[in-house]
């Protein structure tokens, strides 16, 4: 028997993927710092970076649990505005931020918990359900609105953009919920229940309990971003919250996150992906791009990006 | 029957296909004469499905030439094999279950039968009845929705299926696992058929027996690589094993102990079950301590309910599980595996693996509550050391355990499954079909892992469609007929498999 | 493999880029600030550019394919041919988040200034621009209006240079529309109020209030609604159109919505009022055809007047927005127009690529350019009215 055997040198194209979307965030940021001379860079647009990257972040963290776990949750706009409508009403009745937070928090976990109420109870697929849900939230929000067009809440959050808090506030829930993900039972049982619900359910693994608390966290997710839309406008109106959840899921899309959710979940989408979602909306306005143009370019990316993750799906499932 | 000439039908030179860093074949040359069945046997991950599945044209070699009645031969497709003269029948599922039987049989030829874009349903029915007939199903309606059918029936349509194109070279590809003797008789007719029309057929299968019986001759793979071509006269079981796993295999396969004392002690009681398909009645029984009671019968005799009812992974109609230690009924997969209870299903990849995901968070997710600390986290490096462990007493092959499941071998995830049970220390294991698409070394490492749970007073309850599985390796053999038990066999080397199909049928 | 996936994302980048490079330099409407080719403008000699370095304006907007701001670019695209300034127009804002990233966007790409045409943030956007060191100027539509003791807080932000407001149109609006028909002897009068929940309505109504209290014997039923929304207000609106002694129809609707509801009754005699504003082509024919009788309308440009005093306060003359030292809010003129002739006439200047405010008009608004400018006469440029006046003004230059 001759030895023939072939060397076993190859590129691994699954890490390539892995590290796609930070490399597409670092390709960006070298281009918009190159073609705006600097001014990409410069210390107040950083301050502005990071000002417009919050909202979307802290959504995508907190709602990056419910796709995993293989729920696609489409209501956190109108839980966004609900949250912040109802905050700041209270907010300017009591003129306590404290409570403002407090109402913020409180809305975000009830919602939390009335999704995973329903997903369990309805037999309707939860992209429907959240569908819904997210228009009825918005519609409430416009009732408690009734005829003021704004109600401004200055008084209590003070006049300027708290940047530094605001980033306290990302790292830190991020972290938290990193560490969830990545080592926590609920963290590894969305990704199984993700992966293959009927397997996950055979080795014990309740699919309600762990939409429960992927839905709780996305709550959370929401509470934040609510106070932060509080802290940032300073202000609600109907519209509050409006973009939100097509803005978390063009994030996390483009932050490499597979939507089916499952095993190939990442928690790095839902940051990288704001990053770059926001690195695009400023940096093509910093260079002085039409903004239609900007819409364009956006559309285009995202077509991209979902045609690449629609290739390595293909490939995976040839017999061996 | 023909004369067998030595005129090659097809043949691979140098083929190499690569999967990233594995080497799935490594410079294979083989060839397949006209009118032969050729065997082609070989471990998990020798690359012997590969070889057949570019040769179907499923997926293209990485490097190396084929040829297909002496010309180039490089299917784009499994259309253009199809054409070309080459059909492969496959080891899963290859039908589409909501459709019937006859746009399964056509599926993607539907051009065939269509004129001014309309497909004509009525000749595509009359033509799957043809194709039906050719394989001894003319009983089936051709436009029964698949789905009705099961899991041996759908086997066959996919067989017409690919027999109604007139294969010059058939591949079976590890079919036979899904059939009972019925099918598989139909399938060792349609094989002679080839040969005697001077077509070939590639047959490959996990079972030696099976392929010294109704092969020509036989072609070993190891490892990605050709390692020999044994004839037919030259057949010798031992000597083939040998090539197969690269050392000389032991011959102890199956336990060889008899006369072992069951002890008293029963870990495990059913009381009357009753499933809700109803597939199971009434059926009660006892596990004692430390013992492999295997449970056998015909596809639909209620044994793969059965594991699932005892697990608390099907809804029960009537009875109930307890779990003798503790008192508690079982009701669910928590509360069973609560009592140290684990279950293989039969169904590998829908049920018991997360293909997606890494063999370290299948392993891991049986084991979630035994590895979190009070605040519900699980260190990395314990969790890589409880996996590491699996991997290593089970010898599970992979590149690293960061590898998705989806590219392990079919033994090797076997092995992963097990690793799920055997990690958390399951006491009382539930298998069902465990060695099914496995092959010979992996059997009996498996074999050699019952027998020393067992020795440590772990208990085993063993469903399986392979007899002699069931007998070498039960202390009791219970088998179910239509959902009840009829017979009940105790370990002894006088069983015989002729006295347990009687009480099957 | 690897390859194909490095192709695409090298397109996409180059795609971006190509798409952004034929934007940002050259094109029809950016500022090459060159004084028009016949060098005739009286302030701005031939090839003198105004001001020196670019400056950028930035826009916001609800709707970028309304008519209202269609014309608003149209006027925009004017003034950038002749002054050496650039309008950054922002994408259809829904929330006060993008509001805030486009003002903060703006801000960093050199933005000087930003017109409001829309926002949702209310006052405390003069808060956000003043952080960001840019102008804040209001635009012609809905701005929330800071007004009593908050307009007090912020009338000496530095930032804050007010503008012509939108604010009294509506009340306007509704005043000379009861003015108009109770001077047409009108005694019975529909009037549709909208959604007197929403300020403008609400407006609205007070003005017709106030109007009409000058003419007692009219009276007049105030309905809530529109014509063509609910079924309730298209049950009155047939009923009172079929009451013969109902001789006037009035509201802030366009024309559009009473056409069908008055032909089928068949009062082609009722006197229609409409507190609309719009100089567009189913106004005109509203008017032509005699179904409606009077309109209220505004001048689109009017806005600019905003632009004049960002540019002057650029320039150090802080007095043509803040002559007092506070911010100014002025009204926009209203006017109301009763006849075809009179409506053509301001129609056609429009349509005809002429403008309201010309370069000259613009120009003799700015201090540096002109020295004798002042902000009383920069105020009776942007209020004129009548249409011989504006005609003999730029006859003038």
């Amino acid at each position: 028997m001759e030895e023939n055997t072939v060397t076993k040198k190859r590129i691994d194209t699954k890490k390539i993927f892995r590290y796609a979307p930070l490399a597409g965030l670092v390709v960006l940021v070298i281009f918009f710092a190159v073609a705006s001379k600097g001014r990409f860079l410069s210390s107040a647009n950083i301050k502005v970076l990071f000002n417009q990257l919050m909202i979307t972040a802290l959504i995508s963290t907190g709602g990056i649990f419910a796709f995993t776990a293989g729920a696609l949750d489409m209501s956190m706009g109108g839980c966004v505005c609900v949250a912040a409508i109802v905050a700041a009403f209270a907010g300017v009745a009591t003129n306590s931020l404290l409570v403002m937070l407090l109402v913020v928090v409180g809305i975000g976990i009830g919602l939390g918990l009335l999704k995973a109420f329903l997903a369990k109870y309805m037999d309707v697929p939860i992209f429907m359900l959240t569908i819904v849900l997210g228009m009825a939230l918005s519609a409430l929000g416009e009732t408690v609105m009734g005829n003021l067009t704004s109600l401004s809440v200055s008084d209590i959050v003070g006049k300027q953009q708290n940047t530094v808090l605001y980033i306290a506030i990302l790292v830190a829930f991020y972290v938290v919920a990193m560490i969830i993900f990545n080592y926590s039972t609920v963290g590894k049982s969305a990704k199984l229940v993700g992966g293959n619900p009927r397997a996950a359910d055979q080795t014990g693994i309740n699919a309600n309990k762990t939409k429960l608390y992927a839905f709780l966290l996305g709550g959370i997710g929401i509470a934040l971003t609510a106070f932060i839309v509080l802290m940032r406008t300073k202000s609600v109106n109907a519209s509050t919250g409006g973009n939100v959840g097509m803005d978390m899921m063009v994030a996390i899309v483009l932050g490499g996150m597979p939507l089916a959710g499952g095993a190939k979940s990442r928690i790095s989408a839902a940051l990288i992906g704001a990053g770059i979602v926001t690195a695009l909306n400023n940096g093509l306005m910093v260079i002085g791009t039409d903004s239609g143009y900007i819409q364009l370019i956006r559309g285009i990316l995202f077509m991209i990006v979902v045609f690449i993750t629609g290739f390595s799906y293909r490939t995976n499932l040839l017999p061996r | 029957m023909a004369e067998k000439s030595d005129e090659i039908l097809f043949e691979t030179k140098d083929m190499s296909k690569f999967f990233g860093p594995t080497v799935a074949l490594n410079k294979v040359s083989l060839s397949v004469k006209r009118g032969e069945i050729l065997g082609l046997i070989g471990e998990n991950g020798s690359g012997k499905s590969t070889i057949s599945s570019i040769a179907a044209g499923i997926q293209p070699a990485s490097e190396g030439e084929m040829f297909l009645r002496g010309e180039a031969y490089s299917p784009s497709s499994m259309v253009d094999g199809t054409n070309a003269g080459v059909g492969m029948i496959v080891q899963e599922s290859g039908v589409v279950s909501s459709i019937s039987v006859a746009e399964n049989i056509f599926l993607g030829q539907a051009q065939t039968f269509r004129k001014f874009l309309v497909v004509n349903k009525k000749k595509m029915y009359e033509e799957s009845k043809l194709a039906l007939q050719t394989i001894g199903m003319e009983n089936i309606n051709p436009k029964t929705p698949m789905g009705m059918l099961d899991m041996e029936q759908r086997k066959l349509i996919e067989v017409a299926k690919v027999m109604y194109h007139k294969p010059d070279l058939l591949m079976v590809d590890e079919t036979t696992t899904a059939l009972s003797q019925h099918g598989r008789d139909i399938l060792y007719k349609l094989m002679d058929k080839q040969k005697a029309e001077n077509k070939s057929v590639m047959f490959i299968s996990h079972d030696l027996e099976e392929l010294m019986e109704h092969c020509d001759r036989l072609v070993v793979l190891r490892d990605g690589k050709y390692i020999a071509s044994v004839e037919k006269e030259d057949f010798e079981p031992e000597q083939i094993k040998q090539y197969m796993v690269g050392r000389e295999v032991s011959k102890h396969y199956y336990r060889e102990d008899f006369g072992k004392e069951i002890s008293d002690e029963v870990v495990l009681k059913v009381e009357d079950l009753t499933t809700a398909h109803g597939l199971l009645q009434h059926f009660s029984m006892e596990l004692h301590k430390g013992e492999i009671v295997g449970i056998g019968g015909l596809s639909h005799c209620g044994m793969h309910e059965l594991a699932k009812g005892i697990f608390g992974d099907a809804p029960l109609l009537g009875g109930k599980v307890t779990h003798v230690a503790s008192g508690e009924t079982i009701t669910s997969q928590i509360i069973a595996m609560k009592h140290g209870l684990g279950y293989v299903s039969k169904d590998r990849d829908k049920e018991a693996l997360v293909l997606t995901a890494s063999i370290k968070d299948n392993i891991v997710s049986a084991g979630l509550d035994k590895l979190k600390n009070k605040l519900g986290l699980i260190g990395s490096k314990k969790e890589r050391r409880y996996v590491q462990k699996q991997i290593d007493s089970l010898s599970i092959k992979c590149s690293d355990m960061e590898q998705a499941v989806q590219y392990l071998s079919g033994g090797n995830k076997q092995k992963v499954v097990f690793g799920k049970w055997v990690g958390r220390q399951s006491d009382i294991l539930i298998l069902d079909c465990p060695t099914r698409g496995v092959d010979i070394g992996v059997k009996q490492a498996m074999y050699q892992l019952m027998e020393d749970m067992i020795a440590e007073g772990k208990s085993i309850i063993l469903i399986s469609e392979e007899l002699s599985e069931l007998i070498g390796m039960s202390d009791r053999l219970i088998i179910l007929k239509d959902g009840k038990e009829s017979a009940q066999f105790m370990r002894s080397p006088e069983l015989e498999e002729g006295m347990i199909i009687n009480a099957m049928i | 493999m690897f390859k194909k996936v490095l192709a695409m994302l090298l397109a996409g980048v180059l795609a971006a880029a190509a798409l952004v490079g034929c934007d940002s330099s050259g094109g029809s409407s950016s500022g090459s600030g060159t004084s028009g080719a016949s060098g005739e403008w009286k302030y701005l000699a031939e090839g003198q550019v105004y001001p020196e370095e670019e400056v950028k304006i930035g826009v916001t907007t609800y709707n970028k394919t309304d008519t209202s701001f269609l014309c608003l670019k149209q006027y925009c695209d004017y003034l950038e041919e002749y002054l050496n300034i650039k309008f950054v127009y922002s994408e259809n804002l829904s929330s006060a988040e993008d509001e805030t990233a486009f003002i903060e966007n703006c801000a960093i790409s050199g933005c000087k200034g930003i017109i409001f045409t829309y926002d949702v943030i209310g006052h405390d956007v003069i808060d956000l621009c003043e952080e960001y060191e840019i102008y804040c100027l209001l635009g012609p539509s809905d701005v929330s209006l800071p007004q009593g003791d908050v307009y007090e807080q912020y009338k000496t932000n530095d930032y804050w240079l007010g503008g012509l407001t939108n604010g009294n149109f509506n009340y306007q609006a509704g005043k000379l529309c009861a003015e108009y028909l109770g001077s047409q002897g009108c005694k019975n009068v529909f009037y549709a109020a909208g959604m007197t929940m929403v300020e403008m309505f609400a407006q609205a109504l007070k003005g017709w209030e106030d109007g009409a209290s000058a003419y007692p014997e009219m009276t007049f039923k105030v309905v809530e609604g529109f014509p063509d929304m609910s079924a309730d207000f298209q049950a009155a609106q047939k009923e009172a159109l079929a009451d013969p002694t109902c001789d006037g129809v009035s509201g802030l609707a366009n024309p559009v919505y009473w056409a069908q509801p008055i032909a089928d009754a068949g009062r082609d005699d009722i006197k229609l009022a409409c507190g609309s504003g719009g100089l567009d082509e189913n106004n005109r024919a509203a008017m032509e055809s005699g179904l409606m009788d009077y309109e209220t309308i505004q001048l689109p440009e009017d806005f600019t007047m905003s632009v004049v005093m960002l540019l002057n306060v650029l320039d150090g003359n802080t007095d043509m927005a803040k002559p007092n030292g506070v911010t100014e809010l002025i009204d926009m003129a209203i006017i109301g127009v009763d006849n075809y002739d009179d409506y053509m006439a301001y129609y056609n200047i429009i349509q005809s690529g002429e403008q309201f405010y010309d370069i000259n008009d613009v120009t003799s608004c700015i201090k540096s350019l002109n020295p004798d400018a002042s902000f009383d006469k920069m105020l009776s440029i942007y209020q004129e009215r009548d249409i011989s006046a504006i005609q003999a003004r730029h006859a003038s230059y």
